[in-house]
C-alpha cells in the first residue's frame, strides 16, 4: 500500500510501514542521523533526526514514525535544527578531543556532524565522569568510553543481530556507559566494532595503523567459509590493517555482517612464518632453492614417476581455499597434461554428500540464502551454525524476528540457536536417522503415501520401525519436543534446512544426510516449499567440487581417486607421488600416524603452501603460494553465486599464486595449456557459467535415497561419543589459524566437555587432566562439565591443530562419497 | 482543594506568596496529603506536571537541584537530550546553590530546558525540565539573588524523597514496570523483558490472559490513537520462555529465615505472597483445599481463557523456590485453625470468595435437580465433567464474568440451547465487553431487562423459570439505573438447568470460634489498611475474601503486600507502608494520568490484534480462543509504547 505526504513541499509516495526517515532518503531528502543503522531496529537515541510535522506540537525523530497519509513533513525547520545542534554540543561536552590519535579520525560521524553543523564553541559544561577501565569483552576490541556516544549501536546489535548480549548500558544518567554485561556470551564476531560510528571501539588485533587517507581500500569476498561475504580490506604499506563493510551494507549475501574469522583473521596472509621462497629436500633439511631450480626438480620427479609407473601413479590433492582459476589450471595440468585423473580436495569432506541431495530437490543448483528470511520454520542440524558460519546464524535469528520463523534443531549437544528453538532435538550422537525418519513418519507418513516418488513403497515399509515412541527412546529425545516438531513440519509452508559440518561428518553421516534429504523430499511432495543449505567450511568448496569434477575440466570425464583413497593408494604403494597444494592431511585426515607412514611410502611428495604445514614437513619439494588477497580470481560461494577475490597487496616475499605456479610448470612441461590467468578465468567461469544456466539439469523423476541405519554401536563402561565440536575461531582445516594473532589473544585452550553427572561417575572434577584412548591411541585434555551436554558423550572443544584428535581417529572413509568420519568417534575416558 | 503557598501543577498558577491568610487562593487541581507522609509534614512536591510549596522555608534552588539529581538518577542513558541535557542543568542549579551561579545562566537554563522537553526520546526528558523551568520562571528572583551574591546556600535538612512512575505502572495493582518490559520486547529482548515482569507478579501467563487490565485503561498512547496491547505483550515474553524451553531466571532468593508462614489458599493472593516471602528466604507452606492451585483463577476462568498447563507451569515456579503447597487439605476438615497458629509464625487467609450468591427467589433452597451454583457448575466443567448431563437447556443468570464463563463453557460441553438472563441491559454488564462480544459471537441467547422470580420444578427436577420483565429507573449508588420490575409481566421458559451468576460470597465457615476474627456485614474480613492484619495478631489477609469478588491482578496485588507485611512484622520492624507504596499511593491521589492530555505527535499506528480461533469452530473446544503474537508482531506492539516514566519528588 502506498502512502503520499510532502516533504520540505515536495511530493512523495512511500510504501506503507516506512520510516519518514527511510522515504525521506529513497527521495534524496537528507536528514541527520547518527545512531540509525539500515540494518537495526531503530533506536531513537540520538535525537538529530527530529522533524516538524505541520498541525503537531512536537516534533518527532523521523527514524521512528512511519509515514502516514496526507503528512506535511519538514525537515529543516529554525527550531529542529537549533535542537540537531545543541544535540550535537550536548554530545561534544567532554567528548576528548583525541582526533589525531583516534583510529576513527577521518572517517567519523561525530566529526562529520560537527563539521557539517559548524560547532565552534562549547556554550555547555559537565564535570567529566570518573570511569573505572575494564576490559571489553573480547580481547580483540578496545573499548574508549570517553569516545563513546551512547548511539547504543553496539548494544542493539548484539542482542538483536547475533544474539547474545555480552554487552548492554550499565548506570543512568550521564555516568550510562556501555559495559560488557556477559563477555562469557561474546562471540568477538566484532559487529559491535563495525557499527560504531565513532572510535569508541577500536581493533585490537593489529598494531599496524594507517590513517583514512593514507591507506587503500577495496572490495573482496572472504577467504573463509562459504558464505561468501562482501567485505572491504583497508591495506597499508603493503599489509592488510583492517576489514570493514560500512560502504557495502546493502551486499548480499552478508549485508555488512561478518564474523570473527573474517574480521579479524586476516593477518596470517603477512606472518613473518610465511614461505618465501622454494625448498628443496637435501637429506633431513631443505635447502632453498630459486623458483627455476625448483620448477626443475618438480618437473624431473614427475616426469620420472610417469615414466617408471604411469601418469595414475600421481595424485593432486588442492585445497577448497584455492580460486577457480587455480582449480581449473591444476586441473588442466594434472588431467591433460600429466595424464592422471587423482585431482580431489578435501570440500568433500562438507560437501560430497550435498551434491546428489541438491540434484535431488533443487535440480543441481543452490538456494540464496535471503531464502532463510521467509521460512516458516528452520531445521537446523549438524553442530554449532554459529560458529560454523555465523552469519548464517544470524540470518536464522532475523528470520526469526522478522517472520516468526520456527526453528528445529537436531543436534547432539546445545548450542546457541537451541535458545530460540521451538523444538531441541538433542538426540544421541548418531542416532540422527531415527530421528530424521520419525519426524517424517509422523508429519507426513500418514497422508496416503508420497505421489509418484520413486521408493515410496520402500520408504513406507521401512517407516514402519520408526514409531514415535520407538524413536524417541532410540535417539533418547523428549517426546513433547519431538511431538512439537512434527507439527510444526506438518503444518507450516516453507521449510528450510540449514545442514552443518557436523552432519556428514559424523558416524555413517552420509546415511543421515539422505535420510534428511527424504524428510525434505516428503515434505515437498505434501506441497511445501523447500529449502536447503549445506554449510562448508572453505570459501571455493563449492567451485573446488565444480573443478575437480569429472567432466568440467576433462572431457574424458574418467573418475579419479578421492582424496582418502590417495591415501591409501599411497600406504598400498600404487600411488607413487602426490602433490598436495595447500591442503594438510597430516593434521586434518583421520589417523595422524596413518597419513604420514603412508606419504612417507612416496616416490615423490611436493607440498604448495603459504606456511610449512605437518605435510610440508615431510615434503620432497616445498612452494610458496599466496593467499586470496594476493592474487585475482573468483570463489563460488554455498548459494552458487561467484565472487570475484582482488589483488590486494603484493605476493608475500617471493610467492606465486598456485595458478602460475603451475602454469609456469606446465609450461616447461610444454603440455598444450593455455596461457595466463585471463585464460584462466575465462574457463573456469564457463564452467561455473555452464552449471548455473544449466536448465536442464532438474531431475526428471525423484525417488528417495535408500538408507541404511546400523543401530548398533559399541557400549561398555567408560564409553562415550566423542564429537569434535566447531570453535569460535576456526572450524577449518588450514594452517591458517595458527598465524594470526586474533587466535593468540583469545587464549582458548582446547577442553573436553561432559555433562556434570558423568564427570562426577568419572571421580573427577574440573579442569582435570582426562585421558581420551581410542585403539590408535590416547589424548590428555582439560576436563569440563556443561549442561548443555548429553550424559555418555564427551564434545571436544578446539582447533584441530591444537587437539591433535585426528590421531585417534581409525582411517576410514565413505565409500560412495569419500567422506571421512572426523566427527563422531567412540572413545574410552579414564584417569591419566 | 488545598491552601498552599504556591503551586504551578498542571499549569494552573496559584501564587500566596505576598497574600495575607485570609486571602489565599487554594489549588483545585490537586490535594495536599495531610497526615500522609507517617507523621512528617508535607512541604513541597516537584514533578512531571508542575510543583507545588507548602512550607515557605523551602529553597526552592535547593527543591530544583534535589529534583534534577533524581533525574539524572532515572534517566536511563539512552538519549542525547535527557543524559546529558538534565545533567548539564543539574550542575549549573548546583553552582547556583553553591554560589558559583553566572549571569545568564537563567537564560540558559530556560533555553536548555525548553530543547530537553522538545526533543527527548522519552517523557523523563519530555516531562523533567518542566517544572524546573517554571520554578526559573515564578521565582526567579531567587536564582537572580543567588547568582548575584555569590553565596552558598544555606542547606535547612530537608529530606527527600521521590519516585519513577508511569500511568500504567501506577494503574496497575502490581505496579508492574510496564514501559521498561514493552521496551526490552521492542528491542527483542523477551526473557529480559520477563525477568522485569517477574519482579513484580509470579503470574506473567496467567494476567497476561485474563488480567482486566487496568494499565491499558490508563495508557497515553490512547490520547493518541490506541492503547497499546500491554496483556497480550505480557502473555507473548511467558508464552516465548515456554515455547522456547528457557529455564524461568527465579530471582535471587536470600538467606533462609527461621520463621514460618502458613497462607491459607492457593489462588492469585496466596502464591503471590509466597513467591515474594520465599525470595525474601522464610518457609513458606500453603493449604489448598482443592487438588490443584489457582484458586478462582483455576476453578472459575475456563480452560479457552486460561489453559491450565499455563497457570500449572507458574506455580510449579512458586514451588521451585522452596514454597510447599499443601493440596486436598481443608481448614477446618484437615487441620485445625489452632494447629496453624502454634505451628506458624504469621498466617495469611487469602481464601478468596468463591460461594454463590443467593437470588433470593422461591425454589432456590429445595435442592432441585438442575440447579447449580455458578461457581460450582465452572468447577465441575473445569475440573472435566458435565454438571448435569442430563439438561440440555441452560438459563445463566447474571451479567459479570462468572456469567459469560457460564454460558460460553455450555456450549462448550455439548449444551444445545444457552440463554443469559439479565436485568439491566448489555451497556450496564459488568462482564468484560470482549467477553460479552465473544459470547454473542458463538451465539449465546441473550435476555436483558428481566429477572427470575420463581423456579418451576417437577418430580425435584428443574423444568423452568418464571421471569419478570424490568425497566431501567433511577441511578442507584453504583451510577447504574436501577431495575425495576414491572407489575404484572411475568413469563416463563422452560429449562432444564439454572445457574445462578449474580455475584460470589466469601465462606469462612472454617474459622474457628477460638480466633476472634472480625468480619463485615458481607462476610468480607476487616483489615487495618496500613497493616493488612486482621483483627487477630499474626494474621493478615488480602484478595477477595477482603475486597468481596475483584480482579485477579488486585487480588495478586494484595498478596505482594502482605508479603511485604508479613516480613515487616516478622523482623520486628513497624508495619507500615514503605515510602515507595506511600508515593504510589500518593501518586494516585495526583492522578498520573490525564486522558485530556494533548500529547501532539503523529497518530494512525493501530494497536495489533490477536488471530482468534472462528466462532463456529471455538464455540465447541476447551482449547484456547485466542492465539498469542507472533514475534514480529509483537515487536511492532511494543513499538508503539510512549515510555511514559515521570518522577515525583516529595519534601518533608
Amino acid at each position: 500500500m502506498t502512502v503520499h505526504l510532502t516533504i520540505n513541499g515536495k511530493e512523495i509516495e512511500a510504501e506503507k510501514g516506512k520510516t519518514i526517515l527511510e522515504a525521506a532518503r529513497e527521495n534524496g531528502i537528507e536528514i541527520p542521523t547518527l545512531c540509525y543503522h539500515s540494518h537495526l531496529h531503530p533506536i531513537g537515541s540520538c535525537r538529530l533526526c527530529i522533524v516538524d510535522i505541520e498541525g503537531y506540537p512536537m516534533p518527532m525523530a523521523s527514524c521512528t514514525t512511519p509515514v502516514s497519509e496526507g503528512i506535511k513533513v519538514h525537515t529543516q525547520t529554525g527550531r529542529v535544527q537549533k535542537m540537531r545542534k545543541e544535540a550535537l554540543e550536548l554530545i561534544l561536552v567532554n567528548h576528548p578531543l583525541d582526533c589525531p590519535v583516534c583510529d576513527k579520525g577521518g572517517e567519523c560521524r561525530l566529526q562529520d556532524l560537527a563539521y557539517e553543523f559548524e560547532i565552534k564553541e562549547q556554550p555547555f559544561h559537565a564535570k567529566k565522569p570518573e570511569r573505572e577501565v575494564v576490559s571489553f569483552s573480547t580481547p580483540l576490541i578496545r573499548q574508549w568510553r570517553d569516545r563513546c556516544v551512547l548511539c547504543l549501536r553496539c548494544v542493539h546489535v548484539c542482542h538483536e543481530l547475533v544474539g547474545n548480549g555480552a554487552i548492554d548500558i550499565r548506570e543512568t544518567g550521564y555516568q550510562s556507559v556501555v559495559f560488557p554485561v556477559a563477555p562469557e556470551r561474546c562471540l568477538s564476531c566484532g559487529e559491535c566494532l563495525s557499527v560504531c560510528p565513532v572510535g569508541a571501539l577500536t581493533e585490537a588485533v593489529n598494531p599496524f595503523r594507517g590513517r583514512v587517507w593514507q591507506i587503500e581500500r577495496e572490495q573482496t569476498t572472504c577467504g573463509q567459509c562459504a558464505v561468501g561475504c562482501q567485505m572491504e580490506i583497508s591495506t597499508y604499506e603493503g599489509r592488510p590493517i583492517n576489514i570493514k563493510t560500512d560502504n557495502i551494507e546493502g551486499q548480499a549475501p552478508n549485508f555488512g555482517s561478518l564474523c570473527i574469522r573474517g574480521r579479524f583473521m586476516y593477518d596470517y596472509v603477512t606472518h613473518e612464518d610465511r614461505l618465501t621462497q622454494p625448498k628443496i629436500r637435501k637429506g633431513q633439511d631443505f635447502a632453498a632453492a630459486g623458483w627455476d631450480e625448483a620448477y626443475e626438480d618438480a618437473i624431473n620427479n614427475l616426469r620420472e614417476v610417469v615414466k617408471a609407473h604411469g601418469p595414475e601413479a600421481i595424485g593432486f590433492i588442492t585445497s577448497a581455499r584455492l580460486t577457480n582459476e587455480d582449480l581449473f589450471v591444476i586441473n588442466k595440468f594434472a588431467k591433460s597434461g600429466i595424464g592422471t585423473p587423482n585431482v580431489d580436495s578435501a570440500q568433500r569432506f562438507d560437501l560430497a554428500g550435498h551434491l546428489p541431495v541438491l540434484e535431488l530437490l533443487k535440480g543441481g543448483k543452490a538456494d540464496s540464502l535471503d531464502g532463510l528470511l521467509n521460512s516458516d520454520v528452520i531445521v537446523i542440524a549438524g553442530g554449532d551454525i554459529d560458529l560454523q558460519s555465523q552469519v548464517v546464524g544470524n540470518r536464522i535469528r532475523t528470520a526469526q524476528r522478522f517472520h516468526d520463523a520456527k526453528v528445529i534443531v537436531v543436534n547432539a549437544f546445545k548450542t546457541r540457536l537451541n535458545e530460540i528453538a521451538d523444538a531441541s532435538l538433542d538426540c544421541a550422537a548418531g542416532s540422527e536417522i531415527p530421528v530424521f525418519y520419525g519426524l517424517l513418519k509422523e508429519a507426513f507418513g500418514e497422508k496416503g503415501g508420497f505421489g509418484d516418488i520413486g521408493g515410496s513403497q520402500a520408504l513406507l515399509k521401512e517407516l514402519e520401525d520408526y514409531s514415535s515412541d520407538a524413536v524417541c527412546e532410540a535417539a533418547q529425545i523428549d517426546r513433547d519436543m519431538f511431538d512439537i516438531a512434527s507439527a510444526l513440519l506438518s503444518n507450516k509452508e516453507t521449510i528450510s534446512f540449514v545442514v552443518g559440518t557436523g552432519l556428514p561428518q559424523t558416524h555413517r553421516g552420509l546415511q543421515a544426510l539422505k535420510a534428511l534429504a527424504n524428510l525434505a523430499l516428503a515434505a515437498e511432495a505434501a506441497g511445501k516449499k523447500i529449502n536447503w543449505f549445506p554449510l562448508s567450511a572453505a570459501a571455493n568448496s563449492w567451485g573446488a567440487a565444480l573443478m575437480n569434477s569429472g567432466t568440467h575440466v576433462d572431457a574424458s570425464g574418467a573418475k579419479g581417486l578421492s582424496c582418502c583413497e590417495m591415501i591409501s593408494a599411497a600406504s598400498e604403494g600404487k600411488l607413487k607421488a602426490l602433490v598436495v597444494i595447500e591442503e594438510d592431511p597430516v593434521s586434518f585426515f583421520p589417523d595422524r600416524k596413518f597419513v604420514r607412514d603412508a606419504l612417507e611410502k612416496l616416490d615423490f611428495l611436493m607440498v604448495v603452501d603459504l606456511f610449512e604445514s605437518e605435510t610440508a614437513k615431510d615434503a620432497d619439494l616445498l612452494l610458496p603460494s599466496t593467499s586470496f588477497m594476493e592474487k585475482e580470481g573468483t570463489f563460488v560461494n554455498m548459494e552458487m553465486v561467484s565472487g570475484k577475490i582482488r589483488k590486494l597487496i603484493d605476493p608475500v616475499g617471493g610467492s606465486r599464486s598456485a595458478g602460475e605456479i603451475f602454469q609456469d610448470i606446465g609450461r616447461k612441461m610444454k603440455f598444450s595449456l593455455g596461457d595466463g590467468f585471463a585464460w584462466a578465468s575465462e574457463n573456469a567461469a564457463s564452467i561455473v557459467g555452464e552449471v548455473f544456466n544449466d536448465e536442464n539439469s532438474r531431475v526428471a523423476g525423484k525417488a528417495f535415497f535408500p538408507v541404511s541405519y546400523d543401530s548398533s554401536r559399541e557400549n561398555g563402561k567408560n564409553i562415550f561419543a566423542l564429537v569434535v565440536a566447531d570453535t569460535i575461531y576456526n572450524h577449518h582445516y588450514g594452517t591458517a589459524a595458527s598465524h594470526v594473532a586474533a587466535v593468540g589473544k583469545l587464549g582458548k585452550r582446547p577442553e573436553l566437555r561432559l555433562n556434570g553427572k558423568d564427570v562426577r561417575r568419572l571421580n573427577m572434577e574440573d579442569e582435570h587432566e582426562i585421558a581420551v584412548v581410542t585403539s590408535k591411541g590416547k589424548l590428555l585434555f582439560s576436563l569440563a562439565s556443561s549442561s548443555d551436554i548429553k550424559e555418555g558423550h564427551a564434545v571436544l572443544v578446539g582447533h584441530y591443530q591444537q587437539t591433535r584428535i585426528n590421531e585417534l581417529f581409525p582411517f576410514e572413509f565413505d565409500g560412495e562419497s569419500g567422506t571421512p568420519e572426523i566427527g563422531l568417534l567412540r572413545v574410552k575416558l579414564e584417569k591419566p | 482543594m488545598s491552601e498552599v503557598l504556591f503551586s504551578s501543577w498542571k499549569g494552573i498558577v496559584v501564587d500566596n506568596r505576598d497574600k495575607n491568610s485570609g486571602e489565599s487562593e487554594s489549588v483545585n487541581n490537586f490535594s495536599i496529603p495531610e497526615g500522609y507522609f507517617q507523621g512528617k509534614d508535607f512541604k513541597a512536591f516537584m514533578g512531571w506536571d508542575g510543583f507545588l510549596i507548602n512550607d515557605p522555608e523551602v529553597s526552592i534552588i535547593e527543591l530544583c537541584e534535589a529534583f534534577l539529581t533524581k533525574v539524572q538518577e532515572e534517566s536511563c542513558g539512552q538519549c542525547i537530550p535527557c543524559r546529558v541535557g538534565t545533567r548539564v542543568m543539574l550542575e549549573m542549579v548546583r553552582d547556583i546553590a553553591d554560589g558559583k551561579g553566572e549571569k545568564g545562566d537563567i537564560e540558559t537554563l530556560k533555553s536548555l530546558g525548553e530543547m530537553i522537553r522538545r526533543s527527548s526520546k522519552c517523557t523523563i526528558g519530555q516531562t523533567s525540565p518542566t517544572p524546573v523551568i517554571e520554578a526559573l520562571t515564578y521565582f526567579k528572583n531567587e536564582f537572580e539573588k543567588a547568582i548575584e551574591e555569590k553565596k552558598k546556600l544555606p542547606r535547612n535538612g530537608t529530606q527527600y524523597i521521590s519516585k519513577v512512575t508511569a500511568p500504567c505502572m501506577n494503574a496497575c495493582p502490581s505496579h508492574l514496570n510496564v514501559p521498561r518490559y514493552v521496551e526490552l520486547i521492542k528491542d527483542g529482548r523477551f526473557l529480559d523483558s520477563l525477568e522485569v515482569i517477574r519482579e513484580n507478579t509470579c503470574l506473567p501467563g496467567v494476567l497476561g490472559r485474563v488480567c482486566v487490565r487496568p494499565c491499558e485503561s490508563n495508557c497515553r498512547r490512547a490520547n493518541v490513537d490506541e492503547a497499546i496491547s500491554i496483556k497480550y505483550l505480557k502473555r507473548f515474553v511467558a508464552d516465548f520462555e515456554l515455547e522456547k524451553h528457557q529455564a524461568p531466571r527465579l530471582p535471587e532468593i536470600s538467606e533462609k529465615k527461621d520463621k514460618k508462614v502458613c497462607i491459607v489458599g492457593a489462588g492469585p493472593a496466596g502464591v503471590s505472597c509466597a513467591y515474594y516471602l520465599a525470595e525474601m528466604g522464610y518457609q513458606v507452606t500453603v493449604l489448598e483445599r482443592f487438588g490443584e492451585p489457582g484458586g478462582m483463577s483455576a476453578m472459575g476462568i475456563p480452560d479457552y481463557r486460561l489453559p491450565r498447563p499455563v497457570l500449572g507451569r507458574e506455580v510449579e515456579i512458586v514451588q521451585a523456590m522452596g514454597v510447599e503447597i499443601r493440596y486436598n487439605t481443608m481448614v477446618g476438615r484437615d487441620i485445625t485453625m489452632k494447629q496453624i497458629r502454634d505451628e506458624f509464625d504469621a498466617i495469611f487467609l487469602a481464601v478468596g470468595a468463591q460461594g454463590s450468591s443467593s437470588m433470593r427467589v422461591k425454589g432456590e433452597d429445595e435442592g432441585y435437580k438442575g440447579f447449580i451454583p455458578g461457581v460450582k457448575y465452572l468447577l465441575d466443567i473445569n475440573q472435566g465433567r458435565d454438571p448435569y448431563p442430563e439438561g440440555a437447556k441452560v438459563v445463566v443468570v447474571g451479567g459479570g464474568n462468572v456469567a459469560i464463563d457460564c454460558v460460553r463453557c455450555s456450549s462448550r460441553i455439548g449444551k444445545k440451547d444457552v440463554n443469559l438472563i439479565y436485568r439491566r441491559t448489555r451497556k450496564e454488564m459488568p462482564a468484560d465487553e470482549v467477553e460479552i462480544r465473544d459470547a454473542e459471537e458463538e451465539k449465546i441467547n441473550f435476555h436483558f431487562l428481566c429477572n427470575p422470580t420463581k423456579i418451576i420444578e417437577k418430580d425435584g427436577k428443574v423444568v423452568g423459570v418464571e421471569l419478570i420483565r424490568m425497566e431501567l429507573g433511577e441511578p442507584d449508588e453504583s451510577g447504574r439505573r436501577r431495575p425495576v420490575p414491572v407489575e404484572g409481566s411475568e413469563f416463563v421458559i422452560d429449562t432444564d438447568i439454572i445457574v445462578p451468576a449474580i455475584g460470589q460470597a466469601i465462606d469462612l465457615s472454617f474459622i474457628d470460634e477460638d480466633t476472634q476474627l472480625e468480619v463485615t456485614r458481607k462476610n468480607t474480613i476487616i483489615v487495618d489498611p496500613e497493616t493488612k492484619m486482621t483483627s487477630v495478631d499474626g494474621i493478615f489477609s488480602a484478595g477477595d475474601c477482603v475486597t468481596g469478588p475483584g480482579a485477579l491482578v488486585a487480588a495478586a496485588g494484595g498478596g505482594r503486600t502482605v508479603a511485604l507485611r508479613i516480613d515487616q512484622y516478622l523482623s520486628g520492624q513497624p508495619v507500615r507502608r514503605t515510602d515507595e507504596e506511600l508515593m504510589e499511593d500518593f501518586f494516585s491521589d495526583v492522578g498520573v494520568y490525564d486522558e485530556k492530555e494533548n500529547i501532539g505527535i503523529l497518530d494512525g499506528r493501530e494497536r495489533k490484534h490477536l488471530a482468534m480461533l472462528e466462532p463456529d469452530i471455538r464455540k465447541f473446544t476447551f482449547a484456547e480462543v485466542e492465539s498469542g503474537f507472533p514475534v514480529n508482531e509483537a515487536i511492532e506492539e511494543a513499538d508503539r509504547c510512549l515510555r511514559c516514566y515521570r518522577i515525583g519528588l516529595v519534601a518533608l
